[in-house]
């Protein structure tokens, strides 16, 4: 079957996320046609589908089977809270929708293989949303592909963001949690990225893993019971040693949004990526101590993960980041996590 | 001045000799090493008697003109030659580890205690230009309580033929007790507290130590040895509750062009690092005091090295107990 001129594409909720559902829009390979989430979703939910609909000069329509009934979609974009996912992205599987997916996969493992059946069974693709096309990590991969730093032996990522989460620990300030505060905790939100980069950049699993988590800097954090820091270390295929740094540091800690830097040794050599140091710094009288004066000169990483889509959906081929491997991912993350809770290494679990 | 006698005047001996003579504090006299053209040409280099001998027959002859005595031999020889000149009533500095075991360092520790000479090991992390910055912000609440400590450390290939001493783990003490114990100390240093588990992993030339501390502070620690020949890399991150230190060499940076692709090089600055070292030592001897790196703490350094070998021999985590660890 010839593949479409335009992909045409559904949004289904956008809760989390609009940056997922933008990148495709005025693309030339897809059209996005509408917007909806299942009509339960909380208030504030549906402000915020109002809201991209309007962004994105399209209809919001409450009601998901009606919606993809209307518009025959090509693909399903689903950004909703992470407790949804795994429902929506079967349900849009199931009516054979490619789909896009929102990060964390799904907050269990086991809605995880439920998404992979589902997207098996149906024959769609599914990509995981990354950020494995900055061009850094992209060049890291060449250059370990091309054996430049001969068997890759060992790799670290930092993956730090400095955006605050309410007030601090030990703070005395009074403190309203909104309704869509969603954290699940940092590594298990965010830990998708710095895994994806060592997935992506090695192209090995994690079989083991050792964690440590902790709240240290945020009372919502520690309320919840959930990690705003994290250490892991990871035993990798082929005996690669692996590990990461991730954290909500706060925001003083960083001049820029965060951090990012990938170490890599290998038999022959090793690479840094250190993305805190800018390609652009901005100074300028009156610049508020807020603004990040450090400027990312490439702003396609988003457009270029879209483009590479086109590629999956007109072959066949993989996507970026697949429904098998964003479930390892979350796998790792889950055995880190329990490895924090028992001081233990803990086994990776593999699909069936 | 303090009154030195260096003894082995193999590498790292021309950088010591060199501190020596950049400082007000202390000067070397001499220059001591079982070879002969060793001693005589670091002596020479450094205007200082050469002997040729070991440091029994040196304190015999020098008339009680050294007043302390830098160990700069095989990780081996360290804790016969530093109980030597503390039996001898000198004070000493020992290149790290302090012995090849933290039972047999507690005992050099011990013997310093009764004989009340002063006892310092270099963990020269402590005295890099950056990490004194990173403490000093700590220190002064800057950073607010320490959260996460991240350090990579990346070598060249040992140097050396490949039958020497570094490369015979019976003689050196293998990676953990060689190199990690540099890492272990800076990680104590700076979160000041002692680590309940310790989980590493290790291939022959490099390896990691994840740390974890009572108070939810965590650290993750990479040393590499087999880079090819030329600069090494260093990087340090602290994360703490009120804000972060980034540390690394990369500072001094240089780009030179020839044509292709810039060629990095990067400013040594362990020469600073030492003279801060030795400054150190012969202040801590003039005032009477500790000195800042304690025999104490490079046997707790030792141990947990200790523990992270057994964690990455047996793919246990090694809790921490009052007197060893346990691996589960």
């Amino acid at each position: 079957m010839s593949s479409p001129e335009r992909y045409r594409v559904l949004a289904l909720s956008a809760a989390k996320h609009d940056y997922v559902p933008l990148a495709f829009k005025d693309h030339p390979r897809f059209q996005v046609t509408g917007v909806s989430d299942e009509p339960s979703a909380a208030g504030w939910v549906h402000e915020c589908n109002e809201q991209l609909a309007a962004d994105l000069g399209v209809p919001y329509e409450p009601g998901i089977d009606a919606a993809i009934a209307r518009h025959r979609p090509h693909v399903a974009v689903v950004s909703s809270e992470a407790a949804r996912h795994a429902r929506l992205s079967v349900r849009a599987a199931e009516a054979g929708l490619h789909v896009v997916q929102d990060k964390p996969m799904a907050p269990t493992v086991a809605d995880c293989d439920a998404i992979v059946e589902a997207v098996e069974r149906a024959g769609v693709r599914f990509l995981l949303w990354n950020r494995n096309t900055q061009p850094a990590i992209e060049e890291a991969r060449q250059l370990v592909y091309a054996g430049e730093i001969g068997e890759p032996r060992a790799i670290h990522v930092d993956f730090f963001f400095s955006k605050d989460a309410g007030v601090l620990l030990d703070s005395d300030e009074p403190e309203e949690v909104p309704d869509n505060w969603l954290s699940e905790g940092e590594l298990t939100v965010e830990g998708i990225y710095p895994l994806a980069h060592m997935r992506h950049i090695l192209g090995l699993d994690a079989l083991r893993a050792f964690g440590r988590t902790s709240a240290h800097f945020f009372r919502r954090h520690a309320e919840r019971g959930v990690e705003d820091i994290a250490t892991v270390s990871l035993e990798m295929e082929r005996g690669v040693i692996g590990s990461l740094c991730i954290g909500r540091i706060g925001q003083p800690s960083h001049p820029n949004i965060g951090e990012l830097r990938v170490h890599v040794v290998g038999s022959a050599g090793a690479l840094v990526i250190a993305e805190p140091r800018p390609e652009v710094a901005v100074y300028t009288r009156g610049q508020s101590p807020e603004d990040p004066r450090n400027r990312r000169s490439d702003e396609e990483t988003d457009r270029r993960q879209v483009d590479l889509l086109v590629n999956a959906l007109d072959t066949g081929g993989d996507t970026l980041l697949t429904a098998r491997q964003g479930r390892h991912i979350v796998a790792t993350v889950a055995a880190a996590l329990k490895s924090a809770r028992t001081g233990r290494p803990c086994q990776v679990s593999r699909s069936g | 001045m303090i009154r030195l006698a260096l003894v082995g005047c193999g590498r790292n001996a021309a950088a010591l000799a060199a501190a020596a003579a950049a400082s007000d504090l202390c000067e070397l006299r001499v220059a001591a090493d079982i070879d002969p053209k060793a001693a005589s040409d670091l002596a020479r280099a450094a205007d200082a008697r050469a002997h040729v001998g070991d440091l029994e027959s040196l304190l015999e002859s020098d008339a009680g003109d050294v007043q302390a005595v830098i160990v700069n031999t095989p990780n081996d020889s360290h804790s016969d030659i530093a109980l030597a000149a503390i039996a001898a009533d000198r004070h000493v500095l020992v290149e790290k580890p302090l012995a090849l075991s933290a039972d047999a360092a507690d005992e050099v520790r011990r013997q310093a205690d009764r004989a009340g000479v002063r006892l310092m090991v270099a963990h020269t992390l402590r005295f890099m230009p950056a990490n004194v910055q990173v403490h000093r912000a700590l220190a002064a609440g800057e950073l607010g309580k320490p959260g996460m400590l991240r350090s990579h450390r990346w070598l060249r290939r040992f140097p050396g033929p490949p039958g020497g001493w570094k490369h015979n783990p019976a003689r050196s003490g293998g990676l953990y007790v060689h190199e990690a114990v540099h890492e272990i100390d800076q990680a104590l240093w700076l979160i000041s507290e002692r680590p309940t588990h310790v989980h590493a992993q290790a291939q022959p030339d490099l390896l990691q130590i994840h740390l974890g501390f009572e108070s939810g502070a965590m650290a993750l620690c990479g040393v590499a040895t087999g880079l090819p020949l030329g600069s090494g890399y260093y990087s340090l991150a602290l994360i703490g509750s009120l804000g972060a230190a980034y540390a690394d060499d990369h500072h001094n940076v240089q780009l030179v062009f020839r044509g292709e692709r810039p060629q990095v090089v990067v400013t040594d600055q362990r020469a600073s690092g030492v003279r801060a070292q030795l400054d150190e030592f012969a202040r801590a001897i003039t005032e009477g005091r500790e000195p800042s790196v304690s025999g104490a703490d490079a046997v707790a350094a030792l141990r947990i090295a200790e523990a992270a070998a057994a964690s990455s021999a047996s793919g246990q985590t090694a809790h921490l107990t009052e007197t060893g660890y346990v691996l589960a």
